[in-house]
């Protein structure tokens, strides 16, 4: 990724019917995943940038140039929607090269091109076929390519995997990432995996009902989040009210705190340990998942592998890796 | 269902008197209804899909005040009786009436004219043409439209190359409709233009003239010869469409 590449949204605001969303301040300059419920507003922003949808307030900016009013034929932005959107009634072939004839190349340039893009995502051999027969993870390759030849300056990605099954997902993240390295394009994924989102990006947002509540690096977005809506929606599970916190003990400004489960130590030592009650106790797929009740304040953990419950086990935690929520 | 179709047309033809039928082929009157309800039919199908293409666009991916008593007015002229429909277009287009009378001073008259006609017709074949686009273009999903922008193409180019041939089966069939409701209207082509005759006036007054046999001869001509068309169109149209789709 070129350093120089920052898309930049300032004040970005656009009413639709009852959804209001920002005002969204962003500066991008890394692969970044935005985040988000469905319905928060994550994929009416991706189409803001790719020049669909006008803001009615605010300003977007590509290396420092303004490209609010330059329409979407004109952004040289890439788009790769959930349920790829190849064009029915084209084969592979003139899907792929359906963006280099509307910019004009010619025959000669438009043949190497297909050729080169369709070896490097495997498709050679389906560039004459009907997109109807085209498996998910087919279809996918093929939408990128055809995003990908024309060269864009910015690729967007909206749900890119969730249309596949467990097994190609897997395959083709890896691929695509290994692709998307090699790019110089500044790369915008909408997803509300997290788990996906965190393997693939490197910069994070999350937007929720319309609103910018978070963002940042991998650390920053998924290990401190900032408030107790973003701490929800990254699956925090140990959320306490500052009186839960003082029945354990431990005093805080503040008035919502989480604790990331991998600092709460079962069965070994910490800053403070306490005897907790094992009130619910599972096996999921590859690990257990344990509720602790310690005085009232329950504790979830989950565990790699398997644990023997027992009645009552000891809990300990480091106050200092408790984090305050701002909400 | 098929059955009852299938059954009033047979029960038709049990009227006509075979040994003439052949005749009513080199009929000069009848070809000449012929001649008019299919040329009149074919005007106004070409000027409704030229206006109406875009109307039933503009409906199907905009949103705008009084978009829903816009396709009340679209909508209107099928529930309106044909003769009710024949006398608005008269009332409009006679020599006094509102565009009718500025176009008569520059020489273009449309009662008993070939102009009439083409305007009844388009009258009450327009929501076919605008309503049967609409559902042509809503089944293209916009999103295919977005990511031909994103690869360069203008709006037009966009429309022609993605959003038109994907919604080219609705537009001929529509087309087609369009042409049928015109060439088999009587009662709106009748109040502005008894002449020149169109083959279901000719074939009324057959039957005020001559009775059941002459007009069941002129309808049972009349259904073959659109039978034949129906059927080309088709052929031709579905020839077209995996042409476009190759």
């Amino acid at each position: 990724m070129a350093e120089e590449v920052v898309l930049e949204l300032k004040n970005i605001e656009k009413r639709l019917s009852n959804f209001h969303l920002g005002p969204i301040n962003m500066k991008i300059n890394e692969t970044t995943v935005i985040m988000g419920p469905t319905g928060s507003g994550k994929t009416t922003l991706l189409e803001i940038i790719a020049g669909f949808i006008r803001p009615d307030r605010g300003s977007l900016y590509f290396k420092g140039k303004d490209f609010t009013n330059i329409p979407p034929e004109k952004r040289r932005i890439g788009i790769l929607y959930q349920d790829y959107q190849l064009f029915p009634h084209m084969n592979v072939r003139k899907n792929i090269s359906y963006g280099l004839r509307m910019l004009r190349y010619d025959d000669e340039e438009i043949d190497e091109k297909v050729k080169s893009i369709a070896e490097k995502f495997r498709i050679s051999h389906l560039l004459d076929r009907n997109i109807y027969y085209l498996s998910g993870g087919e279809k996918q390759r093929v939408a990128l390519a055809r995003a990908l030849v024309i060269e864009p300056e910015i690729l967007l990605l909206d749900e890119p995997f969730s249309a596949l099954d467990e097994q190609t997902k897997v395959a083709l993240m890896d691929e695509i990432r290994g692709i998307l390295d090699e790019l110089n394009s500044l790369v915008v994924f909408v997803m509300h995996d997290q788990s996906d989102a965190y393997t693939i990006g490197k910069y994070f947002a999350i937007i929720y009902n319309g609103k910018l509540i978070s963002i940042g690096n991998r650390e920053e977005v998924f290990r401190r989040p900032v408030n107790l809506t973003a701490a929800k929606f990254l699956g925090y599970r140990n959320i306490f009210s500052r009186k839960e916190l003082e029945t354990l003990g431990i005093e805080k400004e503040g008035e919502y705190f989480t604790i990331d489960e991998k600092d709460i130590i079962i069965n070994g030592d910490g800053k403070i340990n306490f005897i907790g009650e094992v009130e619910r106790f599972e096996y999921l797929k590859d690990k257990s998942r344990i509720i602790i009740n310690v005085n009232g304040v329950r504790l979830e953990k989950r565990i790699d592998g398997f644990l023997t419950p027992e009645k009552e086990v000891k809990v300990s935690i480091d106050p200092e890796k408790i984090l305050t929520l701002k909400d | 269902m098929m059955l009852f179709i299938l059954i009033p047309i047979i029960v038709l033809y049990t009227f006509v008197p075979f040994g003439n039928f052949i005749s009513i082929f080199t009929n000069r009157s009848f070809l000449s209804t012929i001649y008019v309800t299919f040329l009149a039919g074919l005007i106004s199908t070409v000027i409704i899909g030229i206006l109406g293409i875009p109307l039933g666009y503009l409906m199907a991916r905009t949103n705008f005040l009084g978009k829903n008593f816009i396709q009340g007015l679209i909508d209107l002229p099928l529930v309106v009786p044909d003769t009710v429909a024949g006398l608005i277009v008269f009332l409009t287009f006679y020599s006094n009436g509102i565009i009718g009378a500025p176009l008569s001073r520059v020489g273009i008259n449309f009662v008993n004219t070939l102009y009439g006609i083409v305007v009844a017709m388009m009258f009450v074949g327009a929501p076919f043409m605008i309503n049967t686009s609409k559902s042509g273009f809503l089944s293209v999903d916009p999103k295919l439209e977005r990511v031909s922008l994103s690869l360069g193409a203008s709006r037009v180019s966009t429309f022609f190359r993605i959003t038109l041939p994907l919604s080219l089966d609705s537009i001929v069939n529509g087309l087609v409709m369009t042409w049928a409701k015109g060439v088999a209207s009587f009662g709106s082509i009748i109040v502005i233009a008894y002449f020149p005759m169109v083959a279901p006036t000719y074939i009324y007054n057959q039957f005020l003239l001559f009775g059941t046999g002459a007009s069941a001869m002129a309808a049972g001509a009349f259904l073959l010869i659109t039978l034949f068309i129906f059927a080309l169109s088709r052929y031709v149209t579905g020839r077209l469409m995996r042409w476009l789709k190759r």
